[in-house]
């Protein structure tokens, strides 16, 4: 009869400890999102016309209609080969940090490219477009050289755009999982994969890459969820790239069809929690804690 | 009549459906130095924690100076623990470990630090209180444990496995020397181990614990001398165990065929004539001779087959029939592999050890 | 394999100077160009966007509002999550759990910002600077959990009952051992919190309302491409600012050997 004691007052604890964030989240997240879902299915009109009924009309029109479609599926396209982009420029990174430096340095560097987050993620938006714009200084470099005559615009406001400054941007949020990973995994397992007669290729492929599946589930993480979410970017430099963020922000502010905004949304949060589940049971990394 | 420090009366312990202690009974007087002694997984651990607080018993109860102990916090317990990881405050220096009982008992700073003095001293690591944790090695560490554990005075002083991490000759050392600490002190120690030699080298009394169920309890020699039953022998060190079938029985000797062997004993129990019995001979027990004796009990004769050396003496592998294979502890080094001898013991070191 | 080594050094460091580096160089450089435009060769060395900078209203307002609002949302979210840090360690094999408090840190901004907007739309609570703070730490919440249950997780659970097993009480073990153990957690929970949210555009951008904050400040300015030298001036104040803050806690945290920086 003391165990009970004992047990309850451990359980009453830890209740009362997450009462307030649960509390808060209850109210100030959850709560919200079931407001978004309930809007998502009442009938809406331009300029904040609702009507309170029951429909399925939002998400009928949403995954039928041609221009929502074409943005969603472009907005899952370009996420995703952003995160390919990224991958492929933040893995050898992270391999060479974890691997090929001694001590902290890895450390140290992943911190050095960790401070330039700092400046704001507006304004380094803001530098790439002075940087690859028309006026900007690739530009102005490149005519100066005399390699082109007419400032080339393929960089700026373009997909390509965007895909250079989410690398900029998400680089770091790469890089670290995928340090971290890749160097948790214990030196002996090299020494064994290479004694039992493999060689630097084979090694990479059966033991590090396969290893490092965890970090790079959360890089994708990182990486593709944003993507999904993002306005600002395609907004200042993807030029006529017409992203779901951008379909969200115009339906709500611009438009005012709220019902169909928030059945926009629901649906990119959907897609986003079905992808990522995807991923995760692909990569085989079981969403227990790190 | 010495006072009984701590008590565990019927105790249990489930872990969801899994059991992991079963009827535990045990008694530990005064001054006394137990050892929970038992393999990996046995439940050593557990029945310390229990003991310190850390657990309750799904059954039982707990009595520290006959006072019941269920439901009580470690904090409130006269009892203190050495981790079997020391569990070291990092961010503290060695003055500070040591010093965080009495601290937390808000003694005053003369007291706390006359006191951390005479533990240190007494543990010699009176150099190192300005040190970081970090910058100790593995055997200062461990007196930094104990110092930390002792300065409380505790009524009961548990330790978990302590001198696991040590080397060979540190840990023989330190068994002596906390055997001193403790005689010393005068205090009631539990010590958990699954080191035989250790066990043997430390207590006063020894418990046995194998999958949660105590096995034996007694001083070490008696139950080294005469274990309860194969395990309990086996465990304590190396043992020749043989079956017999019982042939006569007269007051408390008797007689025994071993397949082709004579053995005569002296029973403990009562034997019947025809019972299968299982008896033991320590090793160490067995002489070898090199003329047959007149008579054919307790005698066997055979070949060496397998010489281990090891340093001070020797293990000898003895076959005496086709199955029947005996292990003899020498002190002479010229023994041959190959080599026939006579192998003789006493009819008092035949201990008959049930199933 | 030095051949690899090579090459993968030279590709690191290329990548991080061009990638990362360079167009922040570029900023701070051009903030003290006598030009609007972004050209070269420069036009001539002078502070002047930096004065034209501190003369702007809108730009001190913004700065003062999101110093404010990082302010509370640091010590908003510190209060909640640090408790449930704790019991979220004890709760760590329960998924629902995890998951509760996770989602908002995985979910786009975009949703937080947009649930946010229309659920106090709905109860009529009106956009402005509480209802940012309100949104923002909705975010922090599962930010400063992720950092101190981290932490609380490779804590030795022996120091506890170590604690406690020399008299300490739960209270006197919390302050004496696992408080300092934690505490530099605790202040880098702080310090990304107030990044976070002095930094953040995509939620305040839906609830802010007619408010202004230093990217709203941003982003308008944006807009205007005659304020261009004057936004490279707000942008190298916050680097620098911002770089030496970030600097100055993470060799902090090496020097102290706390393992990996910032996000754990």
């Amino acid at each position: 009869m003391n165990l009970k004691k004992i047990m309850g007052r451990k359980l009453s604890i830890t209740l009362l400890y997450s009462l307030p964030a649960v509390a808060y989240l209850v109210l100030f997240f959850y709560i919200p999102l079931i407001t978004i879902i309930i809007y998502s299915f009442w009938h809406g009109e331009p300029l904040y016309h609702i009507t309170r009924i029951f429909t399925l009309e939002n998400y009928v029109r949403f995954f039928t209609e041609e221009l929502s479609q074409n943005v969603f599926i472009l907005t899952n396209l370009i996420s995703i080969a952003t995160f390919l982009v990224i991958l492929l420029v933040a893995y050898p990174i992270a391999y060479f940090l974890a691997r090929m430096t001694r001590g902290d340095t890895g450390l140290k560097i992943i911190l050095l490219i960790l401070i330039p987050l700092e400046m704001n993620y507006l304004i380094r938006i803001f530098a790439w477009r002075n940087i690859l714009g028309e006026n900007g200084l690739l530009n102005n470099l490149l005519m100066t050289l005399g390699l082109v005559e007419q400032p080339i615009i393929i960089f700026f406001h373009s997909l390509y755009a965007i895909i250079i400054v989410v690398l900029h941007n998400a680089l770091p949020y790469a890089i670290i999982p995928l340090y971290i990973t890749i160097r948790s995994i214990p030196e002996s397992l090299y020494q064994a994969a290479m004694d039992l007669g493999s060689n630097r290729l084979s090694v990479f492929f059966r033991v590090t890459l396969p290893l490092s599946m965890p970090g790079i589930a959360i890089a994708f993480l990182f990486i593709y969820v944003p993507m999904m979410g993002e306005f600002a970017i395609p907004a200042l430099v993807g030029g006529k790239t017409y992203m779901l963020g951008n379909f969200i922000v115009r339906q709500y502010l611009t438009i005012g069809n709220w019902p169909y905004a928030s059945a926009s949304t629901m649906s990119l949060v959907l897609i986003t929690l079905i992808v990522m589940f995807i991923v995760f049971k692909f990569l085989g990394v079981r969403r227990l804690y790190e | 009549m010495s006072r009984i420090s701590l008590e565990l009366v019927n105790l249990y312990k489930y872990y969801g459906k899994i059991l992991a202690l079963e009827n535990i009974n045990l008694k530990v007087e005064k001054g006394e130095l137990l050892t929970i002694l038992g393999p990996s997984g046995s439940g050593k651990s557990t029945l310390l924690k229990i003991i310190g607080g850390f657990e309750e018993p799904t059954r039982g109860e707990v009595y520290i100076n006959g006072e019941l102990m269920n439901g009580v916090p470690p904090y409130r317990r006269p009892t203190s623990m050495v981790f079997q990881d020391l569990a070291l405050f990092p961010h503290l220096d060695v003055f500070n470990n040591i010093a965080y009982g009495l601290k937390i008992r808000k003694k005053p700073l003369n007291e706390i630090r006359s006191k951390v003095r005479e533990v240190a001293e007494l543990l010699r690591i009176e150099e190192l209180l300005d040190r970081k944790i970090t910058q100790l090695s593995g055997g200062q560490q461990q007196r930094v444990a104990l110092a930390r554990s002792l300065i409380i005075e505790p009524e009961i002083l548990l330790l978990d496995e302590p001198l696991g991490p040590l080397d060979v000759k540190l840990r023989k050392e330190m068994q002596l020397e906390l055997r001193r600490i403790q005689r010393k002190l005068n205090s009631t120690w539990v010590y958990v181990t699954h080191d035989h030699e250790e066990a043997i080298v430390m207590s006063d009394k020894v418990a046995i614990l194998n999958s949660g169920n105590i096995i034996d309890v007694g001083t070490i020699r008696e139950i080294y001398e005469r274990p309860k039953n194969r395990f309990v022998a086996e465990f304590l060190g190396e043992t020749n165990i043989i079956e017999c079938i019982v042939d006569s029985v007269e007051d408390n000797v008797f007689t025994a065929f071993c397949g082709n062997l004579e053995i005569e004993g002296e029973a403990s129990r009562k034997l019947e004539k025809g019972e299968k019995i299982q008896v033991m001979i320590r090793p160490e027990k067995i002489r070898i001779i090199h003329h047959p004796p007149p008579d054919n009990k307790n005698i066997a004769s055979g070949k060496i087959i397998e010489i281990i050396y090891k340093g001070a003496y020797s293990d000898l592998k003895i076959e005496v029939d086709d199955s029947k294979i005996f292990t003899v502890k020498t002190f002479e080094p010229t023994y041959q592999v190959g080599e026939g001898v006579f192998i003789k013991w006493d009819s008092r070191d035949v201990i008959v050890i049930s199933g | 394999m030095s051949a690899i080594k090579v090459f993968l050094k030279v590709f690191t460091s290329t990548t991080i100077l061009l990638l990362i580096y360079f167009p922040i160089a570029l900023v701070i450089l051009f903030s003290l160009n006598d030009s609007i435009y972004f050209i070269f060769p420069f036009k001539g060395f002078t502070l002047k966007w930096y004065l034209k900078l501190l003369e702007d209203p809108s730009f001190l307002k913004s700065i003062f509002n999101s110093v404010i609002i990082a302010l509370a949302v640091s010590a908003g979210s510190l209060s909640i999550g640090i408790p449930a840090s704790f019991a979220f360690v004890r709760l760590r094999r329960n998924t629902l759990f995890i998951g509760f408090i996770m989602i908002p840190f995985i979910i786009p901004w975009l949703v937080i910002g947009v649930a946010s907007l229309v659920f106090f739309y709905t109860i009529g609570i009106p956009l402005s600077i509480l209802t940012v703070i309100l949104s923002h730490i909705v975010y922090s919440i599962p930010l400063v959990v992720l950092i101190i249950a981290t932490r609380l997780i490779s804590l030795n659970p022996n120091y506890e009952k170590a604690s406690m097993d020399l008299g300490a009480n739960q209270i006197q073990t919390f302050i004496n051992i696992t408080f300092p153990l934690i505490y530099p957690s605790i202040a880098v929970s702080a310090l990304i919190t107030f990044l976070w949210s002095f930094d953040n555009f995509v939620i305040t951008f839906f609830t802010i309302g007619s408010d202004i904050t230093f990217p709203i400040w941003v982003w308008g300015s944006l807009r205007h491409p005659t304020n261009v030298p004057v936004i490279t001036a707000a942008s190298s104040i916050v680097i620098v600012v911002g770089s030496l803050i970030v600097y100055l806690m993470e060799t902090y945290r090496i020097r102290r050997g706390l393992g990996v920086p910032l996000i754990i």
